[in-house]
């Protein structure tokens, strides 16, 4: 490996460094084909029965996963583009945000979805808060508003957790100098023809914006439609997501039955698949609800109150986020806690002592996103080392295409590659789920980083007399250190949240945060939930806290504000 | 010690650049090499250190002091590089950046290296700031000294002030040439600036035509 890699510094050694950019792409496609095709060929293979599928009603579960995916997919996205258009004002606005996004990203969605049931359901802190605060009545509302039928509160941890990774993808692109420097011209320039600032963005920077934005969008419509945790957790149970309604049938003993699960998710897969043919070939004028602005009108005043409150909205999300923190935190600290009290009567550890009895669950949970984090970096770094950067683009394509692809789906398939060595309900089962999982997003954080990386600092390093892993260890990777790090943390909290492979691939035997967070929801004992839901939040927000701090001890280059006037005549 | 080439073609992925070409630079020799842009002046400086992209191609053969170096890995060539762009580590401070390309030694003496290099340029008040904390012309200058401090046994400079402002520019370029005439090494500078001209008695000037095979006017 040492000798292949360093083969790409000289001509002469280039074929074992292609064998190991060939064995990487081998692996790679082996086992995305593997898992596409896997379930295939079982299903050719046992040719089971389409009678239970033909007898259920499977239209509501259909519609309704495309309800919710696609109005909090919708909705994310149209935030997201006035946000950045408020924010071009103010670019000074963008450190704060970049860094909050950064918080919001390591959020695990299982654990946003359950904090956000307690804030609003019937008994939740928010009805305590105004219930004391007014003359509303002492006693539970009698609405429906956790597990509603139609989504509603579905949407809305899907929208508030969505539109943290939209908007962290538009400013990646925002904070690119070149980009932004482009960006200020056209936008600026249109102003100058008339245009108000909003139009202007809207003509100027709307359209370029949305097609960098495409498919990050694409990959949030299907996760909206394959989400199973929190669909589970938050969403309606009697008439569920149709992800949860095939999970549940994938889950019965009945052949027949788990059959129709595979039947669903090709369903639920063909949908994602047609949505995301729609986004592909959407103008960027779907994102907007005001016309493109037209010549004639171009000196219509437009309204501003209702962009401005939207301007606001990382504002508000970012206080959301900590509000959930501090009551799931006060929530696992309680012991008694009736309805209208705004704070519990008595507090108690018991919940973090049952947490802490189950220590192995945080052992697992680590060993699996630490181990699969690892492979998945260790792997994709082995392949931009070595693969040319024209095939980076492909690489991009390959990611977006796997987080397009459903997890029902694909996990099938290693389900039945499981079963035919023999792994399924093993650790190392879940840990290839969970690699499987991490990987598209290591890509995703990694590659533009390794694309726009300047080979001339390598390549310098290399005529200062240093070989292949000095140039490495001492120049790239320092440089790269941000990126590297966020990759890694960002695939810790994408490895902790992950349930269905934990679940499907462990037959139930693995358990992780997730896991027992999740079976803890539907227990009586909020307490006792909250602190599991919370240790599944905390874990990968310190590894964030952590990998920040390693990238800036990497990088410890002071900011321009405390630069020295030293003399620069020569 | 002197640098040799003989070059028999260099190709861009739709171009034959040169063809049939070779020249010498001697010891302490500060050699020109003028063409215009786009011609394939950087290419034949990377295909001299091993650092031409693949879709690149290349025959030729590299001499330095009668050792042929054009098979060896770009480290193990002792041909240091000086790029347009000065290649500073943004994440290394001045120090780190020179003590970086300081050969094998005690650590106690290659910091007194460094540290004699910084005086050498008048730079040592700048040794533990950061490369986006200098001016164009100091840069140039801790780039310059960073490629001498690796001990090449000849150097090549793409550009090296082309970034550089008028009024800057001549002044880095006098005290440039004097440092590499100090370390008697030979170098072949790139530029298409006539300004840049090291001595007038030594140009070579870039083949008109991809095609044309005659000696380069000396």
């Amino acid at each position: 490996m040492v000798e292949a890699l360093r083969g790409l510094t000289s001509p002469a050694r280039l074929t074992p460094a292609a064998l190991v950019t060939g064995l990487v792409l081998l692996l790679t496609t082996g086992i995305t084909l593997g898992v596409l095709v896997g379930p295939w060929l079982v299903w050719l293979d046992t040719a089971p029965s389409l009678k239970h599928f033909a007898q259920q009603p499977t239209l509501r579960p259909l519609a309704l996963s495309l309800w919710t995916a696609g109005a909090s997919t919708a909705l994310a996205a149209w935030a997201t583009n006035l946000i950045l258009a408020r924010t071009m004002h103010t670019p000074r606005h963008h450190g704060w945000l970049a860094s909050a996004l950064g918080w919001a990203l390591a959020t695990p969605h299982l654990a946003f979805a359950l904090a956000l049931g307690w804030l609003i359901a019937p008994t939740g802190w928010l009805w305590r808060v105004i219930s004391q605060s007014t003359d509303w009545p002492q006693q539970p509302l009698d609405w429906t508003i956790t597990h509603d039928p139609f989504g509603f509160t579905l949407i809305a941890v899907l929208f508030f957790k969505e539109l943290p990774f939209l908007l962290w993808v538009g400013l990646a692109e925002w904070q690119r100098p070149d980009q932004q420097l482009s960006w200020h011209r056209q936008w600026s320039a249109a102003q100058t023809w008339g245009y108000s600032p909003w139009r202007a963005w809207k003509l100027a920077v709307a359209p370029d914006l949305w097609t960098r934005l495409r498919w990050p969008t694409v990959a949030v419509w299907a996760y909206g439609m394959g989400v199973v945790d929190v669909a589970m957790a938050i969403g309606p149970t009697t008439r569920p997501t149709a992800a949860v309604q095939a999970w549940r049938w994938i889950n019965d003993a009945n052949p027949d039955i788990q059959h129709s699960g595979f039947v669903l998710s090709l369903w639920l897969s063909g949908l994602v698949a047609g949505g995301a043919f729609v986004m592909a070939r959407a103008p960027w004028r779907a994102l907007s609800l005001v016309p493109l602005a037209q010549a004639p009108q171009r000196h219509k005043p437009v309204s501003w109150w209702w962009m401005k409150a939207i301007a606001k909205a990382p504002a508000s999300v970012a206080a959301l986020y900590v509000v959930l923190l501090a009551l799931s935190a006060i929530l696992s600290l309680s012991l008694w806690w009736p309805f209208p009290q705004v704070w519990p009567s008595s507090w108690s550890t018991r919940a973090w002592a049952t947490v802490a009895q189950s220590a192995d669950v945080v052992v697992t949970t680590l060993s699996l996103a630490v181990l699969s984090t690892a492979t998945s970096m260790l792997m994709m770094a082995a392949w931009f080392e070595a693969a040319p950067k024209r095939w980076f683009s492909l690489t991009h394509a390959w990611a977006l295409a796997w987080l397009i692809c459903p997890p029902l789906m694909w996990l099938w398939g290693v389900y039945q590659l499981a079963l035919m060595v023999n792994l399924q309900g093993t650790w190392s089962a879940v840990f290839i789920g969970h690699v499987l999982a991490v990987l598209p997003y290591v890509v995703l954080t990694l590659g533009p980083t390794y694309a726009s990386f300047d080979d001339r600092y390598t390549q310098a390093a290399a005529t200062l007399g240093h070989g292949y892993w000095s140039q490495r260890w001492q120049v790239k990777w320092p440089m790269m250190a941000g990126p590297l790090w966020r990759a890694a943390a960002i695939g810790f909290a994408v490895s902790v949240a992950q349930y269905l492979p934990t679940q499907w691939l462990g037959g139930g035997r693995i358990a992780t945060l997730t896991t027992e967070a999740l079976s803890q929801s539907s227990g009586g004992q909020r307490n006792i939930s909250a602190a599991w839901a919370l240790a599944q939040w905390v874990l990968p927000m310190l590894v964030f806290v952590w990998s920040t701090r390693r990238a800036k001890r990497h990088n410890p280059k002071p900011t321009l504000s405390k630069q020295t006037g030293l003399n620069s005549s020569v | 010690m002197s640098l040799k080439l003989h070059i028999d073609h260099l190709t861009s992925p739709n171009t034959r650049l040169l063809q049939g070409w070779q020249f010498d630079v001697a010891a302490g020799e500060i050699t020109t090499l003028m063409g215009p842009s786009g011609c394939g002046k950087s290419s034949l400086l990377l295909a001299i250190t091993g650092l031409l992209p693949d879709d690149f191609s290349w025959q030729g053969r590299v001499w330095l002091n009668q050792r042929e170096i054009t098979t060896l890995p770009t480290h193990q060539r002792r041909v240091g590089l000086m790029f347009q762009h000065d290649a500073l580590f943004a994440h290394m401070n001045v120090h780190d950046n020179l003590l970086y390309a300081t050969p094998a030694a005690p650590m106690s003496e290659r910091k007194a290296s460094v540290r004699r290099a910084l005086a050498d340029v008048e730079l040592s008040e700048a040794i533990t700031l950061f490369p986006d904390q200098l001016s164009g012309g100091q840069r140039t200058r801790i780039a310059l000294m960073r490629a001498l401090l690796a001990r090449p046994e000849a150097l090549l400079l793409d550009e090296p002030f082309s970034a550089l402002d008028a009024h800057l520019r001549e002044r880095v370029r006098a005290r440039v040439f004097a440092m590499i005439r100090q370390a008697r090494i030979p170098a072949l500078l790139v530029t298409h600036d006539p300004q840049d001209i090291a001595s007038p008695e030594r140009v070579l000037h870039w083949p008109k035509a991809a095609t044309d095979t005659t000696e380069p006017h000396v």
